[in-house]
């Protein structure tokens, strides 16, 4: 990344002299004007805005500084230790929510949820369906249904933790399962996340690597008869492809896609059943990205 | 500015004292001929007195009670009774103002007095058959719309930044002397932040775009600017443009429109590149682009923190755009059907002029003068111009349809 000029820095400063402090994450003059003008419009206090931009300097996120994020039409709070939804995340829960038939009482599980977003999105705009929604951090859990009673939605919380094989048992049938898991692998999470990622977000909702696909595979295809969940890169995509299409049972069964996000990358894997569902999720899901299986 | 401000008006006094003419040196009073009367064409007449009779037989028939309730005849019928009152008023007064000015060529000893009261009904007179006139003319199709003003600074640099700057708070002040709801739906400043890159106000008050739609084009300033060093005067021109507003920017209406495109027709940019994204990064950016390729309108939305919104917000204006394209595109047609016969108004692309050291302000289209820049630049006195224009614009048109009933007949 190109450095700071010193001479960008002093126009900052001539500016306001709380924008110097927000060259660092936005790089730019304009976008440091933005961004310090959202937390103008949250701040009470011009004491409070210099600290907040001082925070931002040490790359504190923006989402824990103002502690909300906006997700699609709602504005979903935000707190230290649960992961701050990201845009991606945003673009294909409203492309799928819009998908979803309104008229049916379908059965939404989201998994790892963290700050509750997709669950929340999807019953805001589905109000007919029944989410729950999981996640094994106590943090998130009571982010969940803090969010869910502030925005006045009614979502399911859970805390469980689903790697543990028991987990889905205790659970019913479900039309659709959406997924956010961590997916960055170990090896690459210092080289390639931003700073303000590696310092703040917590870790156990970034760092992973094929186990919550496989876990998909194993034990929650059972339980479903969709699932959209999201990837890191495109070797996770793959990764499930090719355990189903390996799979001679699974291969008649399910049908898998490819989504990507307007950024050009590899963003989600989805797949449905072929018959014997109580939604035609063929139609539901043509256009949504490019079927392999 | 405030030293130029104070040259001119001091430099103004002076010549004033030496011409021993004080009436001149503060001129507040407005120059155009507003107050000469026309008296109305037959034919138009003729059709007022056709919608007098159509709004008989309705009324006959709403007596007898055998229509059920209908919203569009009860506004057709609403306008009817608008008009028809207008008319009744106007053929009162203008009978009375025949009678007056019989008496002043045939009674020498009455006419002093009639000559008095002919000036005192006069200005009234002239309301009512500009109203009558305006009223009988068809009304645009975007009439009852709120509207969506566009800024952009022209040519001349960080002056024209700082115009475009002033032309937002005077359409700002406008709306709020006048009480109606408006917001700011973008609002880019320049990097030192005296001026604006671009600006969108939405006025949602419906009817705004009737009474707006003049402000439509390039506006010329010309006024020694801060920036200049040397006193010299400069000019400088920043573009107005004026949408109607066709739905409210709720998230709702949005999503129906966004979805109402084909996916070739329409580009969704989100300015963001390099690296991974998803997890790996947390940005703030939110911006949105906007491409519509049919009519090759780029839109770019960045105020929100939300993209959501910024989405909206660029559908909204994708809408009032092409709505009004749509609208401009017809009118282009029906014009060419007369082959160019009139001028028309939306051509001019220099609409008005601002005159700083003159304190004038000078609408190029229908020669209207107002020495009062301050009046104008709070808004205050914009209403003087607004109406010119419209007076302007319906003697325009009723030329126009004069010409064609003519032409017909």
């Amino acid at each position: 990344m190109p450095r700071i000029k010193p001479s960008t820095i002093w126009k900052a400063f001539s500016l306001n002299k709380a924008l110097p402090f927000l060259l660092p994450e936005c790089r730019s003059i304009s976008a440091a004007k933005q961004e310090l003008h959202w937390i103008e419009n949250e701040c009470t206090s011009h004491r409070q805005v210099v600290q907040c931009c001082k925070l931002r300097y040490r790359h504190y996120p923006l989402q824990y500084i103002l502690r909300s994020q906006p997700f699609g039409p709602l504005s979903v709070k935000c707190e230290r230790g649960v992961l701050i939804p990201r845009w991606e995340t945003e673009e294909w829960t409203m492309d799928l929510a819009q998908r979803l038939p309104a008229s049916q009482k379908l059965q939404i599980l989201d998994l790892c949820t963290g700050t509750g977003c997709v669950a929340l999105l999807l019953k805001h705009l589905r109000p007919k369906s029944t989410v729950h929604a999981i996640d094994c951090s106590p943090l998130a859990f009571k982010l969940v249904s803090l969010n869910a009673s502030s925005l006045n939605i009614d979502i399911q919380p859970v805390k469980l933790d689903i790697l543990d094989a028991h987990a889905p048992n205790e659970l019913p049938n479900f039309d659709i399962i959406t997924c956010n898991p961590p997916y960055i692998p170990k090896s690459t999470f210092v080289k390639e996340t931003s700073r303000s990622v590696k310092l703040f977000e917590p870790k156990l909702a970034l760092i992973g690597e094929t186990e919550f696909y496989s876990n998909l595979l194993d034990f929650w295809l059972q339980k479903t008869d969709a699932f959209v969940y999201e990837v890191g890169e495109l070797s996770q995509c793959t990764y499930i492809h090719h355990r189903i299409a390996q799979n001679a049972q699974l291969s008649d069964l399910w049908r898998v896609g490819f989504k990507f996000d307007s950024n050009r990358q590899a963003r989600v894997v989805f797949g449905y059943k072929r018959a014997h569902t109580t939604l035609n999720w063929e139609k539901v899901f043509e256009g949504f990205g490019e079927l392999k299986h | 500015m405030l030293l130029s401000r104070l040259q001119t008006n001091l430099v103004g006094s002076l010549r004033a004292r030496r011409l021993l003419l004080p009436k001149t040196c503060l001129r507040f009073q407005t120059t155009a001929g507003s107050d000469e009367l026309h008296e109305l064409h037959p034919l138009l007449l003729e059709r007022a007195k056709k919608y007098a009779e159509e709004l008989e037989s309705l009324e006959q028939k709403m007596a007898q009670g055998t229509m059920n309730f209908d919203v569009e005849r009860e506004k057709h019928f609403s306008r009817l009774s608008a008009v028809v009152d207008s008319f009744r008023r106007y053929s009162s007064e203008i009978s009375t103002f025949r009678e007056l000015q019989a008496m002043v060529d045939e009674d020498p000893t009455l006419r002093e007095e009639a000559e008095q009261e002919i000036q005192d009904i006069k200005p009234n007179l002239v309301k009512t058959s500009s109203a009558l006139l305006a009223q009988l003319l068809p009304p645009h199709p975007f009439a009852d719309r709120p509207c969506i003003l566009e800024i952009r600074p022209g040519v001349g640099g960080l002056e024209a930044m700082i115009f475009a700057q002033d032309l937002l708070t005077m359409y700002i002040n406008y709306a709020q002397n006048k009480r109606w709801k408006h917001h700011l739906i973008s609002h880019n400043e320049n990097e030192s932040g005296s001026g604006i890159v671009d600006a969108i106000l939405s006025i949602d008050e419906p009817g705004a775009y009737d009474i707006l739609r003049f402000e439509a084009g390039v506006h010329r300033v010309q006024r020694i600017p801060a920036t200049e060093t040397k006193g010299r005067t400069h000019t400088s021109t920043a573009a107005v443009i004026v949408l109607p507003q066709m739905a409210e920017d709720t998230e709702k209406e949005a999503d129906s429109y966004e979805r109402s495109f084909k996916p070739d027709e329409i580009r969704i940019d989100v300015m963001r590149a390099r690296g991974k994204g998803g997890q790996h990064v947390n940005t703030t950016d939110s911006a949105v682009r906007l491409t519509h390729y049919p009519s090759g309108i780029v839109i770019n939305m960045q105020n929100e923190r939300s993209q959501h919104k910024n989405k909206a917000k660029a559908f909204a204006i994708l809408r009032a755009r092409l709505a009004e394209m749509e609208q401009k595109e017809k009118e282009q047609k029906a014009r060419d059907v007369r082959k160019g016969q009139v001028s028309t108004i939306d051509r001019s692309d220099k609409v008005r002029t601002y005159n700083f050291p003159q304190n004038r302000v000078t609408d190029h289209r229908c020669g209207f003068n107002l020495h009062d820049m301050e009046g104008i630049m709070a808004g205050e006195r914009l209403d003087d111009v607004v109406e010119a224009m419209r007076i302007f614009d319906s003697d325009m048109r009723a030329k126009e349809l004069l010409k064609e009933v003519e032409s017909h007949s």
